[in-house]
């Protein structure tokens, strides 16, 4: 079972592997070390034996150079052996080792047990004849070289039962012809190397004791506080808390259990408070999961409860994880079929064509972190709807996206709503705009919010300018005529027919007439004034000119009737006139020079002359004919007119001053009712300037006014007279009205010619100052070129 | 010889200071308020001048001098019409039914005895 070395127990770490720290360079240096030294003392085991074969070789050759064997004498031979045979059997080598010497025939010569025998042909335990190699290596190794041999030998003689290892050294002494040897078991020669070997081996087994001993006991030292830790440790949380670690160093270990002491009071401490602890953690626990508890039925009952909203979660690759009832209704799949299952995607519409809403949609939210968005939405069955959708992210702890809520909702009838309400309002939009009126909407500060085309083009301003200002400024009385017209709404709600004034950009003013009402929200708050500007500008100058113009009718349907009383009357008047004026001339022939009644008479003669004086006069106001109309120019009637009042005027001292205009086009008219016309014109202008201080002029100026339409022909008597009052000015044409004293005039000059430039067609026009001035206009119709008769 | 006058108008007044006037100056006068009795008249006598009024009752001056004009004594007997008429179409009408003249009240009693001299050569 092979246990991994994490596993281990701390000892065993230590122990095994500063066994192995400890245990190997012993091992090595064992293993080369005790081969060296082996090696070696086997060498100086063998050299032993090679130095004693060297020095019996010396031995051999002193005695040969003192006296060379040839020479030798029986004596010398004897004392030579002598020598060497004391020298030689001296020699021990080992327990059993000797040295011998042999000749190249086999025969020993000096040998401690077997001296002369030749042992050429004797065998070694194995049957090799070991004599033999000897004595051929000796001899071909040469004089003074050293051979070795090895071979089994075992010696019966000596009660040796087993072959044991032999070894020879030997040296050729050619003089002679002596091998020199020496030999011995190996056993005997490296004896004292095998005692060595044996001290070497135990002295190795008490180092790797010792070694392995120290091991343990160190490891034991060192983990033994880990273990008491550990110990202290197990019993702690067996529940005994009173055990502290023992503290035996300043060491990490020991500042290791010092904080782990601590630690040990302090869970004494917490374990002693822990009951009341746990007891307030316990209704802690048992209250927030209560809180939690109700949030999440709440949370619950509002994903279920509403059908009307869609209420869906993803997971950040958009697989649906939440999809509640009312999503369940609005996109027609059921919670089982897409939870966990089908991605959000298949909800959304993406046309092929045009920009992709939904991705932007969605990348905006990984940006903003919310936000809703309009768009298309699918069902399960493929159909498509509007929908509102507001998508939100969730955030884990570390602010990464781990998902979506999204809220979809059906938005298809406010859709249509809205729709209808577009329509409605451009519809209304239409009808505002296509008004002729001017309409406008202020909010109630008064500012403009809202005006129509009509309006617009009325005031000639364009809608950019006006909307935001004050309305006031297109009012003519300005910020007063928005109070007023606020007044009137505040009492009444709304105002119809109010009559006012507005100036366009051109500064033109134009008459509105105005209905406003307030405007109110939907809780009745007024929240401004709507107003409709019909513009009564063009009427009212059409009324102006209506009422002129039925003035003059009035005026000439009055002149006719009275033309025709006039005419009865002086019709009338004529007969007795003229009865009483021939009577009055036949008296006055036949009357006496000095007749008192003469003076008398004279008087009525007077009466008469007045009286016919007025009877012309209301002759010529009724003879008011076109009978002789002729195509005249206008300066002639006033040059005649001049003439005859000319020298008239000088004696009042008036100035006249003339502007007539050359090249006038011609008008059609009596020359002699028109003269009767300037007549009196320039006698009134006359008259007017008779107590006046100053400088009496009259201007008379004739001109073509293009003003008028259709054009006519202008002629104005202008004087610098007492003026008409005003209360006055209206009555000046009536006829037998008179500012003149009584018999000055008749009240019918202006009739008069009132009367005779009607009958031309034309108008007078009166305007008069008091204290500057009057101007009367006489205003005569050109003839048309085409015109018909 | 005296001349002789025949003055037709329906206003006494006229009348009677008509005659004063020329009574006053030696003319035979004769007057009549109505043109009936001015025609009967003309059957009985000769006249050397007419004057006579336009508007009148029964028969009008424009009338009677017209029917003056076809009795053939009458026919260049000078007749002057003395009217308070005074509108062209009456003077032309006037003349067209065969007056000499026509004068409009009022009129001056010396113009009016200048013209009849005039008128009577």
């Amino acid at each position: 079972m092979p246990l991994a070395f994490h596993d281990w127990k701390i000892r065993k770490k230590l122990i095994i592997s500063s066994l192995f720290l400890v245990l190997i360079p012993l091992l090595v240096v064992i293993y080369f070390g005790l081969g060296r030294f082996h090696e070696s003392l086997k060498k100086a085991s063998e050299a032993d034996l090679e130095h004693l074969v060297d020095n019996l070789y010396a031995l051999c050759k002193a005695q040969e150079e003192r006296l060379p064997a040839e020479q030798w004498s029986t004596a010398d031979k004897d004392r030579v052996f002598r020598v060497l045979k004391e020298t030689i059997s001296r020699i021990k080598v080992g327990e059993t080792g000797y040295a011998y010497t042999i000749d190249s025939r086999g025969v020993l010569r000096i040998h401690p047990a077997k001296e002369g025998e030749n042992i050429l042909d004797s065998t070694d335990t194995s049957g090799f004849q070991y004599i033999r190699a000897m004595i051929k290596a000796a001899r071909s190794l040469g004089d003074g070289k050293i051979g070795t041999i090895r071979y089994p030998w075992m010696n019966p003689e000596l009660g040796e039962t087993q072959a044991r290892q032999k070894i020879s050294k030997f040296i050729y002494f050619q003089p002679w012809d002596w091998i020199i040897s020496a030999g011995a078991y190996e056993e005997e020669i490296f004896r004292s190397l095998y005692d060595s070997e044996k001290y070497i081996y135990l002295l190795l087994f008490l180092s790797i004791s010792l070694a392995v001993g120290l091991t343990v006991v160190l490891s034991n030292f060192l983990t033994r506080p880990i273990l008491n830790l550990t110990r202290v440790t197990a019993r702690m949380s067996a529940g005994d808390l009173s055990h502290r670690a023992e503290i035996l160093g300043r060491d990490e270990i020991g500042l290791l259990g010092e904080s782990f002491n601590v630690m040990a009071s302090k869970i004494q401490d917490y374990t002693t408070n822990l009951e009341n602890l746990v007891e307030v953690r316990t209704s802690d626990l048992k209250e927030s999961r209560e809180k939690y508890r109700a949030l999440s039925l709440f949370l619950t009952s509002i994903l279920e409860s509403t059908s009307q909203y869609a209420i869906m979660a993803t997971d950040v690759r958009g697989l649906i994880t939440e999809f509640n009832k009312g999503a369940e209704r609005l996109f027609g799949w059921e919670k089982d079929e897409v939870v966990g299952k089908q991605h959000i995607d298949l909800t959304y519409y993406r046309p092929m064509a045009g920009p992709d809403l939904v991705k932007d949609f969605q990348q905006r939210i990984r940006t903003e972190g919310l936000g809703d968005q309009e768009m298309e939405r699918v069902r399960k069955n493929g159909s498509r709807f509007p929908a509102h959708s507001s998508l939100t992210v969730i955030s884990g702890s570390s602010g990464e996206i781990e998902g979506f809520v999204e809220i979809v909702r059906n938005i298809a009838v406010r859709k249509s709503l809205e729709k209808e309400l577009r329509e409605t309002k451009e519809f209304l939009e239409n009808i505002m705009e296509s008004s002729v009126d001017g309409i406008v909407t202020t909010d109630l500060k008064g500012k403009i919010i809202y005006m129509n085309r009509a309006m617009e083009e009325m005031l000639e301003y364009p809608k950019t300018e006006l909307l935001g200002q004050h309305i006031s400024r297109i009012y003519v009385r300005g910020i007063q005529e928005a109070w007023d017209i606020m007044n009137l709404l505040g009492a009444d709600e709304s105002i119809e027919h109010y009559e006012m004034e507005v100036k366009s950009k051109g500064g033109e003013v134009l008459t509105i007439l105005t209905s406003a009402s307030l405007l109110r929200d939907e809780d009745g708050k007024v929240i401004g004034t709507s107003g409709i500007f019909k513009n009564i500008t063009d009427q009212k100058r059409l009324e102006a000119k209506l009422k002129e113009a039925q003035f003059y009718l009035v005026e000439a349907s009055k002149m006719r009737a009275l033309g025709e009383l006039v005419a009865g009357v002086a019709h009338e008047l004529n007969n007795p006139l003229m009865a009483s004026q021939t009577i009055f001339h036949v008296i006055m022939n036949h009357l006496h020079e000095e007749c008192p009644n003469r003076e008398r008479l004279e008087i009525i003669g007077r009466c008469n002359e007045r009286i016919e004086k007025i009877v012309n006069h209301l002759r010529e106001f009724s003879r008011q004919t076109e009978s002789d109309f002729q195509e005249i120019d206008i300066n002639l009637p006033i040059e005649n007119a001049l003439m005859l009042t000319g020298q008239q005027l000088l004696n009042h001292n008036v100035m006249v001053t003339r502007k007539l205009a050359a090249g006038l086009p011609k008008i059609k008219g009596d020359t002699g009712q028109l003269e009767q016309v300037f007549l009196n014109l320039i006698s009134n202008a006359r008259d007017a300037m008779e107590n006046v201080k100053g400088a009496k002029e009259i201007t008379i100026e004739t001109y073509l006014s293009v003003e008028e339409e259709p054009p006519m022909v202008v002629a104005s008597v202008k004087d610098t007279g007492e003026g008409i009052p005003e209360v006055i000015l209206s009555k000046v044409l009536e006829p037998f009205f008179s500012t003149k004293p009584v018999g000055k005039g008749t009240g019918l000059g202006l009739s008069l010619c009132f009367g005779i430039v009607e009958a031309h067609g034309g108008r007078l026009k009166i305007k008069s100052q008091v204290g500057s001035g009057t101007e009367v206009k006489v205003l005569l119709p050109l003839i048309q070129k085409h015109q018909r008769t | 010889m005296v001349k002789r006058i025949l003055i037709v108008d329906d206003d006494e007044l006229v009348l009677m200071a008509l005659k004063e006037l020329l009574k006053s100056q030696n003319f035979e006068v004769s007057t009549f308020s109505r043109g009936s009795e001015a025609l009967k008249k003309l059957d009985q006598e000769r006249f050397d001048l007419m004057i006579l009024d336009i508007v009148m009752p029964e028969m009008d001056g424009f009338e009677l001098c017209s029917k003056i004009r076809e009795k053939s004594i009458c026919r260049d007997t000078p007749i002057i019409f003395l009217s308070a008429k005074n509108q062209e179409e009456d003077q032309k009408h006037g003349l067209e039914v065969g007056a000499t003249l026509f004068l409009s009240k009022p009129i001056s009693p010396q113009r009016l005895l200048a013209l009849i001299g005039d008128v009577l050569g």
